[in-house]
């Protein structure tokens, strides 16, 4: 994780600043925000696109796809992405849900 | 609880197991998995704490094709996305900005601070684990500031060098250098229009 180097160019910005500003507004206790701070955090959400792909693609063994359970697999092994955690849950079909259902009895999941 | 009989109505449905939160997907065929809507208790904008009910779905987010641009130029040329991680990403994005505003805004209410400066932006990213990102977001903005001191037009705002608050009603309009699809940068004139509002009022507005 911390050998991610953004590879993006310069400093130009690629994501809508205004919509960035709108997530950040819907934060509560979120009053005013600098134009430093609106710029850091559109440019390290763009970096953080960038990790997130760059993770994915070197996890599948350089895979030509990126897949969600890509996605899945390295939001779970990774640190610093704990708190997507349960955004990103791991799919399972039904049939291994019914194991799952089988082993650990039905009371524990519900 | 399930039967077991007419299963794939039940499928849409998220569960729980003691080690993690799965989701379960049709038997045996990965694109018709009910991907689409990955869950996510917290941003369904029904009024929950976390989310404001006034963004729309599509203001929550941010567009999904400049997402996917950016993912795929990490990718070989040939490389392919598939939609339910693309969208997945999309998702995770925004609850990366969340996460990291939440943490800076928090410290300034502990220091009784109004407005989010970029210190407490590059604070919260080491203290959340991006601590690698620090040193090129400070590079960037340099390289950002020279390469628009050039185009500043008369009577714009501009970006100075201290912190310039959105704490006031009003607009400015502002050159930005527009990055074009094929990787060019090109001085173009763009209206960026800041529509700033007082307080914790969400007024939504049209952009472009």
């Amino acid at each position: 994780m911390s050998s991610f180097k953004p590879k993006l160019g310069d400093g130009s910005i690629i994501l809508p600043q205004a919509r960035v500003k709108m997530i950040m507004k819907s934060s509560p206790d979120t009053e005013s925000i600098s134009t430093d701070a609106l710029y850091f955090v559109t440019k390290a959400t763009e970096f953080f696109v960038e990790h997130l792909a760059q993770e994915i693609y070197e996890s599948t063994n350089k895979s030509n796809e990126l897949t969600y359970k890509g996605l899945a697999d390295i939001v779970q092994k990774s640190d610093s992405m704990q708190f997507l955690k349960d955004m990103v849950p791991k799919k399972i079909t039904y049939k291994e849900y019914q194991e799952i259902l089988k082993e650990k009895g039905n009371g524990d999941l519900f | 609880m399930m039967d077991g009989n007419d299963a794939s109505q039940e499928l849409g449905a998220t569960f729980l197991s003691s080690d993690s939160q799965l989701f379960v997907q049709s038997d045996g065929d990965g694109e018709n998995s009910m991907g689409g809507d990955n869950a996510d208790d917290s941003g369904d904008g029904d009024g929950s704490d976390h989310s404001n009910p006034m963004l729309r779905e599509q203001d929550r987010f941010l567009p999904i094709a400049n997402v996917a641009r950016i993912m795929k130029k990490t990718i070989p040329r040939t490389g392919k996305i598939a939609k339910d991680a693309r969208e997945c990403v999309q998702e995770c994005v925004s609850e990366f900005i969340s996460f990291i505003t939440s943490e800076a805004s928090e410290r300034c209410h502990q220091e009784k601070r109004k407005t989010i400066n970029g210190e407490d932006i590059l604070f919260a990213m080491s203290t959340l684990g991006f601590d690698n990102y620090a040193e090129p977001l400070k590079n960037y903005l340099q390289k950002y500031r020279e390469s628009i001191k050039g185009d500043r037009t008369p009577g714009a705002d501009g970006f100075d060098e201290g912190a310039e608050e959105y704490g006031d009603a009003g607009s400015s309009s502002h050159t930005v250098n527009v990055l074009t699809a094929d990787g060019q940068l090109s001085n173009q004139q763009a209206n960026v229009i800041y529509t700033t509002y007082p307080g914790t009022q969400i007024t939504q507005f049209q952009l472009g």
